[in-house]
């Protein structure tokens, strides 16, 4: 007989892997004898072309499947099996207590981050949102400033058809309020044109506020406001007095403004009543930066029709100034969305303190790990349970069960638990958030959570870690083979181990990142909070200056200061224009005879009185301080980068002139560099005039001890002194921490959810370790019975965990070191990274690996062999 | 009026089901097939009609026993149902009807 003849294998294997079970047998011997049949008649090449067409043709999707006859009906819903998986679930949620339990946790805790950041996160990205005109609102600033000059406005609006509406704000800051009923409070406001009700689409309540503040003596206020100062009075036509001298008139009440903004108030004074501040050529002053010019525009899109004639612009603004200089300063112009100004922004005197967009990405970033190792934890918990279910598998199977129903069943259980888990999450939720608030300095209530798009947030990451940790469990158990997974106890397939071990790696990376990080991070603000700044900030109230109070310490400071000096635990008191941090004056200052063709960076200028430099413990290193024995109003002190960017070798008697307030005056003395900003600057060239009658603020030196009855002390006495006034005093170090505050927030944020991690990454080792301990209960009764001791049993058991520890730590470091180096670029002063904090980060997540996987360990090596050896 | 529609393909496979007469199979279908009307068809085909065909109800199978030729491998054998059978009437009856309507003179020109 001749040998049969074979069509090509590849052909043949293609068949037998893609066509359908069911019909697959007759097909392949029908193709193998339309084989031979065209071999014979044709030759071997047109049958196998043929062979190979053939076979194409009965492969998906282009065969029909033969669906079985009278096949039991497949219903995927139905009411009686969903109560049957329901009950399965519940079934074997509560047989495994401690894994529901770890499942459960871990996924609440994961959520409850997630909730606590999103809000974070939405809050952050929430500003300015409110203002209806949000993205057709732009600030007109540069490169460096943030403020622009008085005269601007209304040439751009001149200029430019495109602007709608232009304002201009000019700070007033916190101001000490008394009514004629001599109610008394803090408010803080702005000076502002009347086009900002137009911009800003200010509501009015009472009067109209756009006549208000074209008036001058008119301030318009908001409307809780007006019930903090008249109550159920009429507010309009009431007279308020600032800071005890200056008397304005209510003209117009407005709805207070809702939502997140940079630009809060809860007055608006009119631009006129500024104007009697100032001569009228400084109203032209094309150089003075006063304040913030804000345009409303016809079109979002018309800000780069803008942009693009801004040369144009500056060169007809600023005609006869050098046509260089002109256009540089159009180079550096920017129009800054006002949405962009919380998180994008940090000029040179800032409305206030912005946020900064990295902090968003950080929380996001860890957001996202947080959520991750949550997910990873209940993916491998869900996974080793589920193994332990197939003979639960095996058995449905048996019974007839669908692939699709399986997968339905153990998809449904996840988010039976997820679900359970986000209810969880709500109430821990509700719970952190007061401590929440604490910390983020933020005002966030619980009701929050109600509202829709929060509750949205919820259900989506109530989906996102049910789908994700579902799916893998739900496909990989539902292929199990019925016949293997019923009989006897099978191991899991070493491809779910491979991956549970990837995770356990993936999730120690994440933990020892955050280790790396929180402590990186945790240094710089040591840095920070106790770097040597070069004066003494400890035991310092500063007390604003204001209104009779401030008059009559300018009158006779002598017999004050004296009166106060009474007790003895006062030191020093002294003044100045500024706290430390605050946005000091930019002037120019050169040396006289100036140098042709040389140009100076600007100086910072703080006005002072002789005491402030004793107060603060500011150290001189050449020369004498200021003195009421000389008369010093033409006198200068350095510090030693001003001496140096002037060039003088001997600063002591050199003249120098400060051209914007057009005064010349010799140096008397050289202070230290000292930080009189935060540390995110490098120190700049400062010079203090002494000008005891312009400061704002008086710096009090106290002696430790019974510091409550010193503060009432110096409240009593300035009360008696000048009846009515409000003593408003905070203490140094505390306004110095406050200039880190959002670095300080980040950080104990950062401290907390990372510890968050480690506890959701231990509670998944913890529940990995259980599981490895039960299959391996058998062999570690052999190996005791052999004669292992307590400390090879350990040995075996945790070296496995130690191993992923070390590569998930070894993996980390680079990325923790790399992403802390980025955000140390931020600062001017910062730590150097040592490579001590890495080892630090192995030993802690392995010392916590250890003691958590210990307990089962020791458990399992102390049981009595002979009770695991003998079930079966 | 017939209850199902019959394809022109279907027709002609359930015609090979009814001549082969208890050796249809899918080699045997697509043979004659090929014999009879000179379509080459893919195996594909052949084999989704069949299917298609028994769904149908017209065709119903059984898998014969298993022999040494083709690797021991399985026949699915086909054979004419009832309802087959009754369609394929069917549509000889309406065909013979149609016929009988036809003008001689309208086929003459045609055939001629």
């Amino acid at each position: 007989m001749k040998q049969p003849t074979t069509p090509p294998r590849w052909a043949y294997k293609l068949l037998t892997w893609f066509h359908p079970d069911d019909t697959l047998e007759e097909v392949e011997g029908d193709l193998d004898e339309m084989y031979q049949y065209w071999y014979q008649r044709e030759g071997k090449t047109r049958a196998t072309i043929r062979y190979v067409i053939d076979v194409i043709s009965v492969l998906p999707p282009f065969v029909r499947k033969r669906h079985k006859k009278n096949a039991y009906p497949h219903p995927i819903f139905s009411l009686s099996m969903f109560r049957n998986y329901f009950k399965i679930a519940l079934r074997n949620l509560l047989k495994q207590k401690a894994y529901s339990l770890f499942n459960l946790l871990g996924l609440s805790l994961g959520i409850t981050c997630g909730l606590l950041l999103t809000l974070h996160i939405k809050e952050e990205l929430s500003y300015e949102k409110n203002i209806p005109n949000h993205n057709r609102i732009f600030r007109v600033a540069n490169t460096e400033w943030s403020k622009s000059s008085p005269p601007l406005a209304g040439e751009m609006i001149k200029f430019f058809p495109e602007i709608k509406s232009i304002t201009r704000f000019a700070s007033l800051g916190t101001q000490v309020v008394n009514t004629e009923d001599d109610k008394q409070g803090e408010s803080v406001g702005f000076f502002a044109d009347s086009t900002v009700v137009e911009v800003f689409d200010l509501q009015p309540v009472l009067g109209n506020p756009v006549k208000a503040l074209a008036e001058p003596s008119a301030i318009i206020i908001t409307r809780s406001m007006a019930e903090k100062y008249f109550g159920s009075k009429d507010p309009i036509g009431q007279k308020l007095t600032f800071e005890n001298k200056e008397e304005l008139w209510v003209r117009a009440v407005i709805e207070d403004r809702t939502g997140n903004t940079h630009l809060k108030f809860d007055y608006l004074a009119s631009m006129p009543t500024f104007y009697n501040y100032v001569s009228t050529d400084w109203l032209t002053n094309k150089g003075w930066m006063f304040g913030w010019t804000y345009v409303l525009l016809n079109h979002p899109e018309d800000v780069h029709k803008l942009e693009a004639r801004m040369k144009d612009f500056y060169l007809s603004f600023y005609a006869g100034d050098k046509k260089e200089e002109i256009l540089k300063a159009a180079e550096s112009a920017r129009l800054q969305p006002i949405t962009d100004i919380h998180l994008k922004s940090n000029l040179i005197q800032e409305v206030g303190p912005n946020s900064s967009i990295l902090y968003v990405y950080i929380f996001i970033a860890v957001e996202v790990l947080v959520l991750i190792i949550a997910c990873v934890n209940f993916i491998n918990l869900f996974t080793t349970q589920a193994l332990k279910r197939m003979k639960e598998v095996g058995v449905r199977k048996v019974l007839g069960a669908r692939k699709v129903q399986l997968v339905i069943q153990f998809l449904g259980e996840s988010f039976l638990l997820t679900c359970l888990s986000g209810t969880i999450a709500i109430v821990l939720y509700l719970i952190a958030l007061p401590f929440y608030n604490h910390i983020s300095g933020r005002q966030i209530t619980g009701w929050e959570i109600i509202q829709p798009d929060n509750l949205l947030i919820v259900a989506g990451m109530v989906l996102f870690v049910g789908l994700l940790s579902g799916l893998f469990p739900a496909f990989f158990i539902s292929n199990f083979e019925p016949v293997s997974s019923l009989k006897a106890n099978k191991t899991p397939r070493s491809s779910a181990q491979f991956l549970r071990k990837g995770l356990i790696v993936f999730q120690f990376v994440v933990a020892s990142f955050l280790i790396i990080a929180t402590v990186l991070i945790y240094q710089q603000m040591y840095l920070f909070n106790n770097k040597q700044l070069g004066f003494d900030k400890e035991q310092i109230v500063v007390a604003k200056l204001y209104g009779k109070f401030k008059e009559k310490l300018i009158l006779n400071p002598e017999v004050i200061q004296n009166e106060l000096l009474k007790n003895p635990n006062v030191v020093t008191i002294g003044k100045a224009t500024n706290r430390i941090g605050d946005d000091a004056s930019v002037e120019s200052v050169v040396p006289s005879p100036q140098e042709p063709d040389k140009e100076y960076p600007s100086f910072r200028v703080l006005r002072i009185d002789e005491n402030y430099l004793n107060a603060m413990s500011i150290p001189l290193k050449a020369g004498r301080n200021f003195s009421r024995e000389f008369s010093d109003s033409a006198s200068f002190i350095i510090n030693e980068k001003a001496a140096k960017i002037l060039g003088l070798k001997d600063p002591i008697g050199a003249t120098i002139t400060n051209t914007t307030m057009n005064i010349q005056g010799k140096v008397v003395g050289v202070v230290k560099d000292f930080h009189f900003v935060s540390l995110h600057n490098q120190i700049e060239p400062l010079l203090l005039e002494y000008r005891p009658w312009w400061t704002g603020n008086m710096f009090i030196k106290i002696k430790p001890g019974n510091v409550p009855a010193t503060l009432d002390f110096l409240k009593n006495t300035i009360q008696k002194i000048a009846p009515g006034t409000l003593f408003k005093y905070g203490f140094l170090d505390d306004h110095v921490a406050g200039l880190y505050k959002k670095e300080n927030t980040m950080s104990t944020l950062l401290k907390l959810f990372s510890i968050l991690a480690i506890v959701i990454s231990c509670l998944g080792l913890f529940g990995l370790a259980a599981h490895t301990a039960e299959i391996r209960t058998k062999e570690i009764g052999i190996r005791k019975i052999l004669g292992a001791t307590l400390s090879n049993l350990v040995k075996i058991f945790s070296q496995e965990f130690i191993l992923l520890v070390l590569i998930g730590n070894i993996i980390a470091w680079p990325l923790a070191w790399y992403a802390v180096n980025r955000w140390l670029q931020e600062f001017t002063y910062r730590i150097d990274i040592s490579w001590d904090v890495f080892v630090l980060s192995a030993v802690v997540t392995l010392c916590i690996a250890l003691v958590t996987i210990g307990y089962h360990c020791i458990k399992t090596a102390l049981s009595n062999p002979v009770n695991s050896l003998r079930t079966e | 009026m017939r209850r199902t529609y019959l394809g022109e393909l279907e027709e002609m496979i359930l015609l090979m089901v009814a001549i082969l007469d208890g050796e249809a199979y899918g080699v045997t279908v697509s043979q004659q097939l090929e014999q009879h009307t000179g379509r080459q068809l893919t195996f594909g085909t052949v084999h989704n009609t069949l299917i298609r065909l028994e769904e149908k109800g017209f065709v119903a199978s059984h898998l014969g026993g298993a022999t040494t030729e083709r690797g021991g491998r399985r026949k699915r054998f086909f054979t004419l149902t009832a309802l087959g059978s009754r369609a394929l009437q069917d549509v000889q009856e309406l065909r013979n009807q149609l016929w009988q309507m036809v003008p001689p003179h309208a086929l003459q020109v045609n055939g001629l």
